[in-house]
């Protein structure tokens, strides 16, 4: 069966896939179609009282239509997202919180261009609120603008209203930006205070690293990028600084080990890149969901694995049951080690699955390897109950 | 009606006040009547999507540069089993227009031409005619300036790779050209998916497959034994990565200045290779070592064109590299150990994340003593017009000039509006001493832009004459020092993605009216110094006799 599984993810990545569904019009929108609202018609959405008033007057339809937005970008499933928020904006013009999801959809679709018309539009109309548009910074950076990048980042960050604490993503962002304009001090120095506000930052700490190397600071590099592989030991980036470092050192040994591992790693993410970038735009594909899992599992990176597994029973289509998916899950995640997320895809198993002989039997089997004696008795009459190991 | 509206929408781009573009088209006066062909409109197959090739040389040895433009095919004629486009020839008329070669020049055509490489196979003093195809290579020998014959058999070059770009060089100082021919992958029409299979994804839309689920192919090196012919010796000489990479362009570089010449190799979607030649009629590939191979996060990327110069003034050449849109631009910056990518600093790899490189030049193009970079751009997906890209499908090139401190402003290359643009070759056309351009259009007219900027400067331009067999000295260094300023150029044919250039090493002066002093350090490692050379001249200087 999970041959069966992974049968169908194997056909889904290769030739004989069927064609991709056609392209959603919507993706063919952009911001600057829409209409544009009356003068101050949002200027109320600044006072407390306002707000309630200028929220109170939406119609329904339009309420709605937002909450759905929120719940599909929630579930990246931003195409769906955007259907919502385009018929929210084109009934409300210029509406700020929608104008708000619509620049950070965009930016989860990689369409910089349309985030940037989206929040500039939202700056437009909510100048108060820019404390809130870091991913304006991050779409100016992705377009290669690190000035206007550097500078709204700035901004964002002087705007932070008092009781908040900085966003470690904007001192990131304001980071880079400095380091692609050749500032490798203030760089450094922003790095050093994300890893103050989140000192589990891997790739602050990475791209410290990298900073160090061009530097020519290599034991020093060498350190942060160590530091990095900890944090983040699944992430190839660290690896390959290390790798450099080291031949840099004449490390042969050492720099080999590390190259080692850096292609295995470098050649997951660089699938795990395709496939993600498609399920932006599709995202219940399931064999690409299967596919996506094998992958994280494959370097046993559980956390991934885990999220990963969590697509495929999103996206499981009619002709995979219920049981197959879920089975497939525990399986992955048994093979994986993962004792704890096998545990919680045993009862989910259970839940989802009870009244298949098939599931009681592979449950009875999971926990029998477990020495679980309880619940592998309590399964085993399970399935023999619903017929299971009859004749 | 349409014209009209073209030249309209071309004023726009800089504005009226604007400032005149650096170099002028004058393509359809400069070449008339020249198209190419790639494949149809719709490139449902990655074979459409290169586009020809440029070659410049002096074929007809009269002291100007000459133009074998590489033409493609189409899908309908490989099925039917029909050659594709001939090469042409056309001759320079010493004013940077071009005339149709006689019938002595003519080219036979091969399967589905790309771009090839010239150098003087047979020491004759006449630069020869290499040509990659997706098919069989071919090599045609000049016949002392006086028409071509194709002699790829008795060569021995049998390659039938998918050929892209190929480098003339004298790798193992034998006196003879060698040659390495970089392949980009295996393609039969049957294998690949149609486009409009949905099998191939970006950004949503189905595109066109490949490279990426491609299997790329390896290089070839082969050596020239000194009677007209060449031996394979790829695997001999270690010219052989351990995973090939789906090349596209080259060049001929000392990288490490010891004396020999060593090759840069661009990979799309695979890592870049650096073959470091041993001196033992060997080579490494040294790229990821040296820092060359992909971006400073580890992420290969798609490397199309190349363009090396010394623009650090440390003697060695700095590589740049043309990449896929949304990957920037690369600039190698040579130091002790290697290179570091020095593109954003110098604002090269910001401003190139919209477009998607192919032919570049690195010359110094407004004279001023350093040297600059011209960028030629265009999408491989006609999809990229869709919204949403953050790119598009013909785009515009760029000038990026050096401001003297290796930080360069991009500037419109022409003030014609955006082409989808392939190879590039730069070379001075006009005789005016100033670098020019050529460039591809995909399934389109050659392009010839004339440097339009500022013409009071000096300038100095040196061809070589070696002694033996490499009459032009292809590996040869030559620096030339003058009030306020140095830089060391080789001596190279090789112009990156599918171009040849000519042998010629070019010194933009700025106000420096000579060269203190020019020296040359042949191929064979001896060296000659002249002092006090005047300038606004192409200087041929030839090797004394060993």
């Amino acid at each position: 069966m999970i041959a069966a599984v992974l049968a169908l993810a194997a056909s889904a990545a290769s030739p004989q896939e069927p064609a991709l569904a056609e392209r959603p019009a919507i993706l063919d929108r952009t911001p600057d179609s829409l209409p544009r609202c009356e003068r101050d018609r949002w200027a109320e959405l600044a006072t407390p009282d306002g707000r309630e008033r200028v929220l109170g007057s939406l119609a329904p339809e339009v309420i709605e239509r937002m909450n759905r937005a929120e719940n599909s970008y929630r579930a990246a499933e931003y195409v769906t997202a955007l259907e919502d928020l385009y018929a929210a904006l084109d009934a409300e013009p210029d509406m700020p919180p929608a104008l708000l999801l619509l620049g950070t959809t965009y930016f989860r679709l990689r369409r910089y261009g349309d985030c940037r018309l989206s929040l500039e539009r939202f700056l437009g109309v909510s100048s108060g609120e820019l404390w809130r548009t870091q991913a304006l910074g991050h779409s100016y950076y992705s377009l290669g603008e690190y000035e206007r990048a550097r500078d709204h980042y700035e901004a964002v960050l002087a705007a932070i209203p008092e009781g908040l604490s900085e966003s470690a993503e904007a001192v990131r962002g304001l980071a880079l930006a400095h380091m692609r304009m050749g500032d490798n001090a203030r760089a450094l120095e922003l790095l050093a205070r994300v890893l103050e506000l989140r000192p589990d930052h891997a790739e602050a700490r990475t791209w410290r690293a990298r900073i160090l190397y061009d530097e020519d600071e290599l034991e020093e590099a060498l350190a942060e990028a160590r530091r990095a592989r900890e944090l983040d030991p699944f992430e190839p980036q660290p690896w390959y600084l290390v790798m450099r470092i080291l031949y840099d050192l004449d490390r042969e040994e050492e720099a080999r080990e590390a190259e080692a591992q850096w292609k295995v790693l470098d050649r997951v993410a660089q699938e795990v890149r395709s496939l993600e970038m498609r399920l932006r735009f599709q995202p219940r594909q399931y064999g690409l969901c299967v596919r996506l899992s094998e992958l994280y599992a494959s370097i046993g990176d559980v956390h991934a694995t885990r999220e990963a597994l969590a697509k495929v029973v999103l996206a499981r289509p009619a002709e995979v049951s219920e049981f197959e998916a879920r089975a497939y899950v525990l399986d992955t995640l048994v093979r994986l080690e993962d004792e704890e997320g096998a545990r919680v895809a045993a009862l989910a198993l259970e839940e989802t699955c009870a009244n298949v002989a098939d599931a009681w039997r592979k449950l009875e089997l999971f926990y029998a390897t477990r020495l679980d004696r309880v619940n592998q008795v309590r399964c085993g009459e399970m399935y023999r109950r619903l017929g299971g190991g009859d004749g | 009606m349409l014209l009209p509206l073209c030249l309209w929408l071309g004023a726009q781009q800089n504005g009226p006040d604007a400032a005149p573009a650096p170099f002028r088209e004058t393509g359809h006066a400069a070449l008339p009547g020249l198209a190419t062909t790639c494949g149809g409109a719709e490139k449902d197959y990655i074979l459409e999507v290169n586009g020809g090739g440029l070659l410049l040389g002096d074929f007809d040895s009269d002291g100007d540069a000459d133009l074998v433009v590489i033409d493609g095919s189409t899908l309908e004629r490989a099925r039917a089993g029909e050659a594709g486009e001939p090469p042409r020839l056309r001759l320079n008329r010493g004013d940077g227009t071009f005339e149709a070669a006689g019938e002595v020049w003519t080219m036979a055509p091969g399967r589905w031409g790309m771009g090839g490489a010239v150098g003087d196979v047979d020491g004759d003093g006449h630069p020869d005619v290499f040509v990659t195809e997706w098919g069989p290579d071919r090599l045609f020998l000049n016949e002392s300036g006086s028409g071509f014959e194709e002699v790829t058999e008795t060569a021995g070059l049998r390659g039938k790779r998918w050929g892209t770009s190929a480098a003339f060089l004298d790798y193992d100082k034998d006196g003879f050209l060698d040659l390495a021919v970089v392949n980009y992958l295996a393609f039969r029409e049957e294998d690949v998916a149609h486009r409009e299979e949905g099998e191939c994804i970006w950004k949503g839309m189905p595109v066109m497959c490949g490279p990426e689920g491609l299997t790329p192919v390896h290089d070839q090196l082969y050596r020239g034994k000194g009677d007209g012919g060449f031996e394979d010796v790829s695997v001999a000489a270690g010219f052989r990565p351990r995973e090939a990479g789906y090349g596209l362009g080259v060049v001929t570089l000392d990288y490490d200045a010891d004396g020999d010449t060593d090759l840069y190799v661009t990979n799309d979607s695979t890592a870049n290779h650096l073959w470091q030649n041993e001196g033992d009629g060997t080579f490494a590939e040294v790229g990821m070592r040296r820092g060359v191979d992909r971006d400073p996060n580890g992420k290969e990327q798609a490397g199309m064109g190349i363009a090396a110069g010394d623009l650090n003034g440390d003697g060695i050449d700095d590589l740049f590299v043309t990449n896929f849109s949304q990957e920037a631009n690369a600039l190698y910056v040579s130091r002790r150990r290697g290179y570091r990518d020095g593109g954003d600093v110098a604002r090269l790899g910001g401003h190139s994340l919209r477009y998607l490189g192919w032919g570049t030049a690195m010359e110094d193009f407004d004279l001023d003593g350093d040297l600059d970079l011209a960028v030629f751009n265009g999408h491989v997906y006609p999809q990229a017009d869709t919204p949403g890209t953050d790119t598009a499908y013909a785009q515009p090139d760029f000038l990026y000039r050096n401001d003297g401190a290796g930080r360069f402003a991009a500037l419109p290359l022409t003030d014609v509006g955006p082409t989808v643009a392939r190879a590039c070759a730069a070379g001075d056309l006009d005789g005016d001493g100033r670098p020019d351009l050529v460039a591809i259009e995909l399934g389109g007219a050659v392009r010839v832009l004339r440097n339009a900027m500022e013409a009071e400067r000096h300038w100095l331009a040196v061809e070589l004459r070696g002694a033996g067999a490499n009459t032009f000295a292809l590996g040869a260094r030559v620096t030339a020092e003058w009030e306020g300023g140095a830089r060391t150029a080789e001596i190279r044919t090789a112009g990156g993605f599918q171009s040849a250039v000519l042998p010629r090493a070019h010194f933009g002066l700025g106000g420096a009216a000579k060269v203190e002093r020019l020296t040359v350090r042949w191929p064979s490692g001896e060296e000659q110094v002249l002092t006090d050379v005047a300038v606004d001249r192409v200087l041929v200087f030839e090797e004394e006799s060993r």
